[in-house]
């Protein structure tokens, strides 16, 4: 499958290269893990879900160092240092989320579980019994549910935002988008790599001959099929009538969300609510078309040679050839459960995700990871041997050392990470901020950070005129106005917008109101823009010691790049405290 | 030129001729900057080369474009008067201003923009009528 994409093929190699050399009990020629008989199936116990079986393929894979490290990586990076409860690790976010995931896929066969033998049917003819299949598709399900998270490394998103510059990894995710037909990022890419690698397959092998008990109480026996579990990861299947599972594991309303939602939500100490069992009792299969115009879906499934693969031609205006594909939906029915998980998802990125002492400690983590790649860097560390540290780092090692030699910089804010001696916001500027006759000029300057090609450097542009007039005015920040930045904290924080713009592709009709459009009946676009227009912020940040000085230079950069010369519009922008 | 650049052009060149611009039913945007990538055309900015359509619905989408789109309603709509969700409504003050961009570009640019704003028209309003029809037909 991997023969066209050399980068996806080197780092699935390297990964494998990689768990053999640094756990060779679990991974290596002579693997001795698991030491001793293994069950075929245990309970766990979970704080949303509750008691939930696991299998004994999913035992190898949770008793493995991959799935071991993810207790180590805060689902929500450094929050806890805002809310203090917020420790939940990633560890049980992928066990909720198999769970999530299961019963999904069990409530579709309550409903439609016909319909999925006859699927089944077609895509295997030669079966005598659809249902083994079926069992196996749910094994293959519920093990992409509890991979989907494994290529995280230290307090998540912050190091994914650092190791995707990687070169390697930008190579491998434009060859995962071209062999999915979809977008993916650099995170998607570590965990689609590692489900592709022997050494999780070598785990289920290895656990099958140390089985105990009845191999009768099984709910699946025989071969899993890894490619399946992979594709699934990035939201595809191995044919368009079992893409459901895909969207299952990746999509607008996919599992991954609706167990961080609640979970974050309950350990933060907010109280947000969805009601799961409505969703699961309302959710359908439904035949849609995959328009495949640039070849990209032909390619894909033509690697499993299965039956029922027909690709039909010319849909809509331009003709593109398409697949027939049964897809995950909700009828417009269930709106009440997709109303409370939009706005779980705006409160989340109001209260939590945007949340300004969130920023800043996730800002300042993120700086000293980049300095510390650098510092690889100079030393001709290679792409993949960087890789390779972030495979090794969890959130412990903000603690202990990131690095084994880091400058009095990197030092001084790991220090102030640890002790919680963050930033401050020093403006923030929201849409919402300008006055009539100052609207213009700031939607000029806001739309620039909206536009992928210019963000970053636009972003750097402020930074590096913040830089220079800082070492202008103070001498202990030295001569180089990007290491000035670092040691007064300062940066300017343009957060990503929350995204909701794939809503209407999960809806169906039905009910009674199947004549009126999603929007007419849940404005979900005006909830978003308004959240946008208002909540919505973009920010200077700075260490306390820096902040009058901030304040006077910062002023003086946004008044030359955002063009209102009217003082009373930064008055409106600059954060006080009571005594300011 | 960046695709934020050339989104903004169109919409204000659209919103001067007074075309409703799809916003709810981004279908006709993906359609034509898909189309565009297909394109050999003069003056065609490098960065359709690199724009990445996900092949996951009847219909082309780029992730990137949707993005910007809902980027511009939010920052540019919703101060306007009486914004809409259906269409793109631009207030005018701001549509003058950025097609002033439009006379600093060099020519093959400028006339790629204005070639582009005329595709966008038949595009849009040609969606418009379908979307019409089909709603009848209910």
């Amino acid at each position: 499958m991997f023969d066209d994409y050399p980068n996806l093929s080197s780092i699935i190699s390297y990964l494998d290269e990689y768990l053999q050399k640094t756990h060779p009990l679990c991974f290596g020629s002579n693997p001795a893990h698991p030491f001793l008989g293994l069950k075929r199936s245990k309970i766990l116990h979970d704080n949303l879900w509750g008691t939930n079986r696991f299998t004994w393929h999913e035992l190898a894979i949770i008793d493995s160092p991959i799935f071991q490290r993810l207790r180590y990586i805060h689902q929500t990076g450094l929050a806890y240092q805002v809310y203090m409860s917020a420790h939940h690790t990633r560890f049980e976010h992928s066990l909720g989320v198999t769970i999530v995931a299961s019963r999904i896929f069990e409530k579709i066969m309550d409903h439609q579980g016909n319909l999925v033998h006859s699927m089944v049917k077609a895509i295997w003819p030669d079966l005598q019994d659809g249902w083994p299949a079926i069992s196996r598709l749910k094994q293959e399900l519920r093990l992409a549910a509890l991979l989907h998270d494994t290529g995280h490394s230290l307090f998540s998103h912050t190091s994914e935002y650092v190791y995707s510059k990687l070169r390697l990894l930008i190579d491998a995710s434009n060859e995962l988008t071209k062999l999915t037909g979809k977008k993916k990022g650099c995170g998607e890419v570590l965990s689609f790599c590692l489900a592709s690698t022997s050494s999780i397959k070598d785990l289920i092998n290895n656990a099958r001959p140390r089985l105990l008990g009845d191999p009768a109480s099984d709910e699946h026996v025989g071969e899993i099929d890894f490619r399946n579990v992979a594709l699934m990861i990035v939201g595809r299947a191995i044919h368009p009538f079992l893409q459901f599972l895909g969207d299952i594991i990746s999509s607008s309303f996919d599992v991954d969300k609706l167990d961080y939602l609640l979970r974050d939500a309950t350990n933060a100490g907010l109280p947000l609510q969805y009601d799961l069992q409505r969703y699961l009792f309302s959710v359908r299969l439904e035949k849609d078309i995959l328009a495949d115009g640039q070849n990209q879906l032909m390619e894909l499934y033509s690697n499993f040679q299965l039956a029922s693969l027909e690709r039909k031609k010319g849909y809509g205006r331009h003709g593109y050839p398409y697949y027939e594909a049964y897809r995950l939906k909700l009828p417009t029915k269930a709106l009440n459960t997709i109303e409370q998980i939009v706005i779980c998802k705006l409160m989340l990125f109001s209260y939590i995700y945007h949340h300004q002492k969130v920023r800043a400690s996730e800002g300042l983590l993120q700086r000293l990871l980049e300095r510390i790649v650098d510092g690889w860097r100079k030393k001709g560390f290679s792409d993949q041997e960087i890789l390779g540290k972030f495979f090794d780092l969890t959130d412990p090692a903000l603690y202990n050392g990131i690095s084994e030699s880091q400058d009095e910089i990197s030092e001084t804010i790991r220090y102030r990470l640890i002790y919680r001696l963050l930033p401050r916001e020093t403006f923030s500027i929201a849409g919402s901020c300008a006055s009539h006759a100052d609207r213009l000029p700031l939607q000029d300057f806001m739309i620039q950070f909206m536009d992928e090609d210019k963000r970053e450097i636009k972003i750097r542009d402020i930074e590096l005129d913040i830089g220079k007039e800082l070492i202008k005015l103070r001498d202990d920040l030295g001569d180089d106005p990007m290491d000035a930045l670092l040691k007064a904290g300062v940066w300017f924080d343009v957060p990503n917008q929350p995204k909701f713009e794939d809503i209407d592709d999960i809806v169906l009709g039905g009910g009674t109101t199947v004549s009126i459009p999603l929007p007419e009946i849940f404005p979900i676009g005006e909830w978003t823009d308004a959240y946008k227009h208002y909540r919505y912020k973009m920010r200077i940040f700075c260490f306390s010691e820096y902040v009058d000085l901030v304040k006077r230079v910062a002023k003086n950069v946004l008044k030359a790049k955002i063009k209102i010369m009217d003082n009373d519009f930064y008055d409106k922008i600059l954060k006080r405290r009571v005594e300011d | 030129m960046t695709m934020g650049d050339l989104v903004r052009q169109m919409v204000a060149h659209l919103s001067d001729r007074r075309v409703p611009i799809p916003f709810e039913n981004e279908a006709p945007w993906h359609e034509l900057f898909y189309q565009l990538k297909k394109e050999d055309l003069p003056g065609k900015p490098r960065f359709f080369s690199e724009l990445i359509f996900d092949w996951d619905g009847p219909y082309p989408k780029c992730r990137q474009l949707s993005e910007f789109l809902h980027a511009l309603h939010w920052n540019a709509c919703v101060s306007a008067f009486n914004p809409t969700f259906a269409t793109i409504t631009l207030p005018t003050e701001i549509a003058n201003h950025w097609k002033t961009e439009t006379d600093g570009m060099d020519p093959e640019e400028r006339s790629f923009v204005l070639n582009i704003v005329t595709m966008a028209q038949h595009e849009f309003e040609s969606s418009n009528s379908a979307r019409y029809s089909y709603t009848c037909s209910l």
